[in-house]
């Protein structure tokens, strides 16, 4: 099975090579020769272009990219050396950070996750576009999980956390959830909402549901932790604790949670098994909502109380 | 496993032996090709824990990859990447552009999730598939036959998402793109849940619950680009459908009767919206807005029968109710609007002025449910909230930048004990870059949430209803929040730098007199240090942690005294108050070093710690209630070390061999895991299926890769 996907995989290949588009219509303003020029200093740079899809666009070929297409006019730099005579990108550039990044937008324009840039906490901060994008580097995904992390160090720790989604394990990405070019909500996310962005991967948490647990359909947060937890399930704090914060005296009002009072081992008296394992959710498993009915008469399979 | 040696190096070399017939040119293009080839091997560590493999395939096995581009040289590439092929976190992707003119991106990929192995199952399944759950009300699949450890009959609690697709761009104009995308998500397997079979509380049986779904989901955008605007519109649509919208099994309890339990129930998730950006408009200013519509649907046949449950468990009859309408017809609609001005209305001061809002309308089916002439309808829940903040910062002499930001949210919901809630919350900041050596910022955020709970507790202490008087609702009610936080990065000579965050933050919630969470308090830090000795070793030494307290009251009531519902009155004797105070720990360190030990061959070496555990403490104030109390010690108390090297060698140009081994060590222990245990003789049916796995891994791998 997962060898015949590897051959159709390989057949997709081909049609997509016996695809030819038509020639890339030229680029206004860009000049290939000028690369030859800038390798006699940059030799290196320029070598390290490698595979990078700018390098791609500027392998020489007439009306496609060059150096000057993001660094301007180098005349007067390569007569007089200095630095400051070129669009530099960098901290320690001449050209202010919105400078730098206008000559990236230049070209990226088009795309919707760089309208709200303006409004980004990034460009609050002062973040240049390559403050995470390496232009020159050779591989194409220069912009990885690590470099998030390596300024969202809280971030990083809650994720090697024993309860967390598959990011360090490569199969999550922050870009997945996150709009590090900004989105007007909070934490740029790439939704309305929390839930709105929960609910693309978990779409059996969506409902809607007859009987609705509100805190979870108005915030996944108000329960989970997004980036990791020492809990299981990404929650904020251990059941009974977490569903105590709220419900503050259900069954009668329980007696505290010791190993003593409704911590106590199981079977040793009614107060049991609320801190065994899952906590309320030995009983109230479907805590994000249910689809069975409510029976007066005897509640203890009942979907309002999320048991059934 | 010889078998899928061969095969897979077939498949490799197929695709590298295109690639190399390719370098003169194949249908145009120019090819060039990384094949790699190895095996990777593990200490047979995840046959008896999950943890160790949530979520990804460590067994023993040819480990294979590769990646093929094709270049025109005119513009026009694809790229083809398979990663870990015929794992069970195998992923496979093909990508290509055309530049100025379109860019495409099929992708084939499959995300374990492993939860549990060698868990205990109570049924003996005979006649049924795990597949549907179906336990048949007959003596052959009677319940109570497992009576031995939950390890002996070793259920694999696992489940596998397939995630596929194809998305692309078309850059119809110079200013006009356009962008489709499909995909759909499978998810199948099993996963745990626990459920109860007598009143909650009491007697519980832990199941595996199947997992069939399927999410298809289709999207459409486009964005134009003005002189000075941005627009754009984009759609979204989600069909989410699960197999089984119900599970039927046979209570413990009653042996003739089958309960039922609801699964997660197929939906339609439709989304459209619209963003625009004005640029260059007075005072440096952008405005951007963006609305959104969002509707939820589905449309279920409900069940009118359910198992009667008495005290003590399930009875053999069934119970019918009567239902106002037999159909739930959820509907669900979302309204968002986001609008922010972005400013520089005098050089140097930058500002920015935004409104959030979002509602929930809620026009599901309200169904009333009667028994025993007893009638209960489901709330509709709904809710709307408005946000307006405004943020300013200035620029002063020194590089030295001060900002301020207020914002204002109200929430007002369907919910009577937590009717509206607003916060306030103000924020001061001061960052400085001045040298160039050194920069730093510090953070204030002051945050007052205020609360209105419309439900009227009464004044009878004798009523249960009266604890609602004190009673809070976590993040609902009312919080008064301060947190500071600071940053500092130095680089103190060239090829080292360092960074550190400290963060404090305390909160209260409630009023003078609170059940609930009534405090907590939370402290971290993180220091980063990066330092470099060229042609030597590059090196990263890290440490952070964390410090979180909570505090948390209850109110016990015994049934078997007189009522008296008034916590501030003190203990009774019966009746007490108690206070739970849980202090959560976690620290990691570690450090990551590159060597470049000869030419051709570098070295990398790292080790992790990451630590947990949580303390708690209780009091009260009822000396009767102390009584017989065990100290619960620490709860996910856990510590994870891991160890990696790897070599990677350049035996000569375009040949590569990597070897890498991971060693990983992991330890957990949880006073709640004590009274675990399978108890037939209670009806407690702990088959394992949370049990928490310990383990020692040595997992490595060693390939070659060729690049052609």
């Amino acid at each position: 099975m997962k060898i015949r996907n590897s051959v159709i995989w390989i057949g997709a290949l081909f049609a997509v090579l016996s695809f030819q588009p038509a020639a890339t219509p030229a680029l206004a303003g860009m000049d290939a020769a000028s690369v030859d020029k800038c390798s006699a200093c940059h030799e290196d740079t320029v070598k390290t272009f490698g595979t990078h899809g700018h390098s791609r666009i500027f392998k020489g070929k007439e009306g496609l990219l060059s150096c000057e297409s993001c660094h301007g006019n180098g005349e007067k730099h390569m007569a007089e050396g200095d630095k400051a005579l070129i669009v530099s990108f960098g901290k320690k550039s001449a050209n202010t950070v919105d400078d730098q990044n206008k000559m990236c937008l230049a070209c990226h324009k088009t795309s919707k996750d760089v309208m709200s840039w303006n409004a980004s906490h990034h460009k609050a901060e002062g973040l240049r576009c390559t403050s995470c994008h390496k232009v020159h580097q050779e591989n194409i995904k220069s912009v990885t999980t690590d470099t998030c992390l390596s300024c969202h160090k809280d971030v990083k720790m809650d994720l090697s956390k024993q309860s967390h989604h598959p990011v360090v394990e490569g199969r999550v990405s922050c870009n997945d959830c996150h709009n590090p070019h900004g989105e007007l909500g909070r934490g740029n996310i790439r939704a309305e909402s929390v839930n709105s962005l929960c609910y693309r991967c978990h779409a059996d948490k969506r409902g809607p549901f007859v009987w609705e647990h509100p805190p979870a359909e108005e915030n996944c947060l108000a329960c989970h932790n997004a980036h990791g937890s020492s809990q299981r399930a990404l929650t904020k704090a251990k059941a009974p604790f977490l569903c105590r914060e709220c419900h503050t005296y259900n069954h009668g009002g329980n007696g505290i949670y010791t190993s003593g009072k409704g911590f106590e081992t199981v079977g040793a008296s009614s107060e049991g098994y609320k801190y065994v394992v899952g906590g309320c959710m030995n009983c109230h498993s479907k805590i994000h909502g249910s689809m069975a009915p409510h029976n007066p008469t005897g509640s203890g399979n009942s979907g309002r109380y999320f048991l059934r | 496993m010889k078998k899928r040696l061969i095969a897979l190096t077939s498949v490799v070399a197929a695709l590298s032996g295109s690639a190399a017939f390719a370098e003169y040119k194949l249908m145009g293009m120019g090819f060039s090709a990384t094949p790699e080839l190895g095996v990777q091997f593990s200490n047979g560590v995840e046959r008896s824990t999950s943890k160790v493999t949530e979520y990804k395939d460590i067994k023993t096995s040819v480990l294979a990859g590769v990646d093929i581009t094709a270049d025109n040289g005119e513009g026009y590439w694809t790229v083809f990447e398979a990663d870990r092929i015929a794992l069970g976190d195998q992923s496979y992707s093909l990508s290509g552009r055309k530049v100025g003119t379109m860019k495409y991106r099929l992708f084939y990929e499959t995300i374990p999730h492993n939860q549990t192995i060698g868990a205990g199952m109570p049924y003996t399944l005979t006649g049924a598939s795990l597949g549907s759950l179906g336990f048949a009300a007959n003596s052959s699949t009677a319940p109570g036959e497992w009576t031995t450890a939950p390890a002996a009959t070793g259920l694999t609690y696992q489940n596998s998402t397939k995630r596929y697709g194809l998305s692309t761009n078309y850059q119809l104009l110079e200013s006009l793109g356009l962008n489709v995308a499909v995909s759909q998500f499978a998810k199948a397997g099993t996963k745990p849940f626990a459920i109860n079979v007598g009143s909650p509380g009491g007697a519980t049986v832990e199941l595996p619950e199947v997992v069939d779904y399927k999410t298809t989901n289709v999207s459409l955008g486009a964005t134009y680009k003005g002189d000075s605007y941005t627009a754009s519109v984009d759609g979204y649509y989600s069909a989410f459908a699960n197999a089984n919208q119900w599970m039927e099994w046979q209570n413990i309890t009653a042996s003739t009767i089958n309960d039922h339990l609801s699964l997660p129930p197929n939906n339609t998730m439709l989304k459209v919206g619209g963003n625009m950006a004005w640029f260059h408009l007075p005072f440096e200013s952008t405005f951007m807005a963006r609305v959104g519509y969002t509707k939820l649907a589905n449309k279920v046949t409900l069940l009118d029968k359910m198992q009667r449950m008495n005290g003590t468990g399930a009875q053999a009859t069934e119970y019918t109710m009567t239902l106002s309408s037999p159909e739930f017809t959820g509907d669900l609609t979302y309204g968002t609007a986001n609008l922010a001005l972005t400013s520089e209305p005098i050089h140097g001061l930058e500002t920015k002025l935004y409104y959030n809002f979002l509602r929930k309308w809620n026009r599901s089916t309200a169904v009333t449910m009667t028994a025993n002439a007893v009638p209960v309808t489901n709330a509709l829940f709904w809710y709307f909230k408005n946000n307006l903040g405004a943020e300013a910062e200035y620029k002063l002499p020194f590089a030295t930048k001060v900002g301020a930001s207020y914002e204002v949210l109200n929430v007002n919901r369907e919910i009577a004990v937590a009717e509206s809630t607003s916060d306030k919350l103000i924020t001061a900041e001061l960052k400085n870059q001045y040298l160039s050596f050194l920069s730093g910022k510090i953070k204030y955020q002051n945050l007052n949430r205020t609360w209105v709970n419309s439900h009227d507790p009464g004044t009878a202490t004798a009523s249960s209803d009266y604890l609602q008087k004190y009673a809070t609702y976590g993040n609902l009610s009312s919080k008064r929040q301060n947190k500071v936080s600071i940053g500092v990065d130095v680089m103190p000579m060239e090829h080292l730098g360092a960074a550190l965050e400290l963060a404090y933050q305390k909160s209260g919630y409630g009023g003078d007199y609170a059940l609930g969470r009534v405090a907590d308090m939370g402290t971290s830090f993180q220091l980063d240090v990066d330092y470099e000795m060229p042609k030597l070793f590059t090196a990263n030494v890290f440490v952070g942690g964390s410090r979180g307290t909570a505090d948390l009251t209850g109110w016990k009531q015994n049934p078997s005294g007189n009522t008296s519902y008034d916590p501030p009155a003190g203990s009774t004797g019966v009746h007490y108050n108690w206070r739970h105070g849980a202090e959560d720990l976690a620290w990691n360190y570690g450090f990551n070093v590159t060597v470049p030990v000869v030419t051709n061959l570098d070295l990398e070496f790292g080790y992790v710690m990451d630590r947990n555990l949580t303390k708690e403490t209780a009091s009260t104030d009822s000396a009767a209630a102390v009584s017989g109390w065990v100290a619960s010690g620490s709860y996910d108390n856990y510590i994870k070390n891991t160890g990696t090297v790897t070599a990677s060698y350049e035996v000569m140009k375009d040949l590569t061999a990597k070897v890498g081994y991971v060693y990983e060590k992991y330890d957990y222990s949880d006073p709640s895991w004590t009274g675990y245990a399978n108890t037939p003789a209670s009806k407690l049916l702990f088959t394992g299926a949370d049990n928490p796995s310990n383990y020692t891994a040595h997992t490595g791998y060693v390939t070659a890769s060729y690049h052609f």
